[in-house]
């Protein structure tokens, strides 16, 4: 599914795929990394977490990588990836935009 | 262990109205082990407790409990799980001030509503659509084609029987339940749809109607309701179950009393049983507000003689087609309303008629009637008679050597 169809992520969604940029993740790692990313001003909620990591991997953004125990590890697929720089740059765009707007 | 049971007085689809009376609870010292028809508690609840309803389903493969995964996710952040409640919801409790809520944003609680959104949405067009199709079904009964070789169709000549099938207790407890629901059932919808709406546009959800007596009532009234259909249920199946003639204690008309020939059962003929035949020796109950006694008796006998020549009225399964073995079926109503005697005669004539034959009806008097109704098939193998005094109707089908007028004096025995 395209940023077409689901429309802009939101800011929780945002970190949670920009998590997966360098590494794989289990779901508590993501949590402490969007916590220390944001210093604490983005917080995830248990079931934020979990509901987006269903959602992505039904859209394919994510993909399980590894099952221990009740641990689960995912990584971004390239569909992923490419969602996240599409909604990177309409953040830049954005950004631009207010910043031209204040010069 | 002491438990405490309380009526829910929050409708179950007001997610923060329930959570909010489980942390009243909860100062009040009652903790929650199951949440159903009615709350179950257990000393020991904490004040300040948080409770939360976290939706079924929202990940693929997630049944009625909560997957390792989610439970791992839920408790590293401090929420434990209690279990769930009805088909819809796992509940999570935390009684750590610290700890974040188990959703931050309303976008990812909106999603995480969206399968029981779907389901509610299908359960709320099949509430609307439900009084159509059963009037679609009741129309089509009405108007079923009764194929092409009817050669008299009389549309609306069933319509009485369906009348007195419509008045049938279990059906009438039924319609009213539906009244009852459908707009309790559309109302609590309407709550978590809103409450769905809202998080997934990333409002918070609309205000929660919360308790009310109104709800408590509506949940006793449920409790109640629940033995009671279940009463009916048992005693409408006691009532409708089809019974061998031997053990059928109503009065009848016996086909070998009609005869002159001597005639048996096909086991006292063959010293066996026959599934065919068994089915062909049957009674059936039913019951109607309309029609108090209301029952239908099935006979077919063998002559002890095995027949010289072919004849209309052996199907035999003994191969000897030659025998002959009439049979008598009979339908007997007390109505409550008099008045529908004669259309509920015609009516179980109608349903008794062969479409492809054609029949010749005659009314006529007798003594000690209101109507007497004769009909004769053409080639006259078939035979029907329709009998009438009060609210007392009989309706007979023969296939015989016998003719039905002769004995009219046993089959008005009937309505007596």
């Amino acid at each position: 599914m395209g940023s077409k169809e689901r429309g802009p992520l939101t800011e929780p969604m945002f970190y949670v795929l920009m998590s997966f940029l360098k590494r794989d993740m289990c779901g508590t790692e993501i949590t402490e990394f969007v916590e220390r990313k944001t210093r604490g001003r983005v917080r995830l909620g248990p079931g934020t977490l979990y509901t987006l990591l269903a959602k992505f991997q039904e859209e394919k953004l994510i993909e399980e990588t590894q099952v221990e125990g009740r641990k689960r590890t995912y990584r971004l697929t390239d569909k992923g990836r490419a969602a996240y720089r599409e909604e990177l740059e309409r953040l830049r765009a954005c950004v631009a935009d207010g910043e031209e707007e204040e010069e | 262990m002491k438990t405490i049971r309380k009526i829910i007085p929050v409708s179950l689809y007001d997610i923060p109205g329930v959570e909010r009376w489980l942390e009243e609870q909860a100062n009040l010292g009652l903790f929650p082990i199951r949440l159903g028809s009615w709350a179950v508690f257990r000393p020991g609840g904490v004040p300040g407790t948080r409770f939360r309803l976290d939706a079924f389903g929202n990940r693929m493969g997630e049944g009625t409990e909560p997957t390792p995964e989610k439970l791992e996710l839920y408790r590293a952040a401090g929420w434990e799980y209690i279990g769930s409640i009805g088909r819809a919801y796992f509940l999570f409790y935390t009684t750590d001030p610290q700890a974040p809520e188990l959703y931050t944003d309303y976008g990812s609680q909106g999603l995480s509503l969206d399968r029981l959104a779907r389901q509610i949405r299908r359960a709320k067009w099949s509430q609307l659509l439900f009084p159509v199709v059963l009037l679609a079904l009741l129309l089509a009964a009405l108007f079923w084609p009764t194929g092409r070789y009817d050669v008299q169709p009389d549309r609306w000549a069933r319509l009485p029987l369906i009348l007195l099938h419509l008045f049938q207790p279990m059906l009438l407890l039924f319609v009213a339940l539906l009244c009852y629901r459908a707009p309790i059932n559309l109302r609590d919808y309407r709550t978590l749809l809103r409450i769905h709406d809202a998080l997934k546009a990333g409002l918070p959800p609309p205000p929660s109607p919360g308790p009310s007596r109104e709800i408590v009532r509506e949940n006793i009234a449920a409790l109640l309701l629940a033995p009671v259909l279940l009463l009916a249920l048992v005693g409408g199946w006691a009532l409708d179950r089809t019974v061998p003639t031997e053990d059928f204690s109503q009065p009848y008309v016996s086909l070998a009393g009609v005869e002159q020939e001597p005639v048996v059962t096909y086991e006292e003929l063959f010293g066996e049983s026959s599934s065919f035949d068994n089915e062909r020796n049957q009674a059936k109950r039913q019951f109607s507000l309309l029609a108090p006694v209301w029952y239908e008796v099935k006979q077919r006998r063998y002559s002890l003689e095995g027949g010289a020549q072919p004849n209309a009225f052996s199907p035999d399964p003994e191969g000897g087609k030659y025998r002959y073995s009439p049979s008598l079926d009979m339908t007997a109503f007390h109505l409550s309303v008099p008045a529908l005697a004669r259309p509920v005669a015609k009516a179980q004539m109608d349903l008794y008629r062969l479409v492809n034959l054609r029949w010749a009806y005659e009314e006529m008097e007798y003594p000690g009637t209101d109507f007497v109704i004769l009909a004769r098939s053409e080639e006259g193998i078939w035979q029907m008679a329709a009998v009438s005094k009060g609210g007392r109707v009989a309706v007979f089908r023969y296939a015989g050597q016998e003719d039905l007028a002769q004995h009219l004096d046993m089959l008005i025995q009937m309505v007596q």
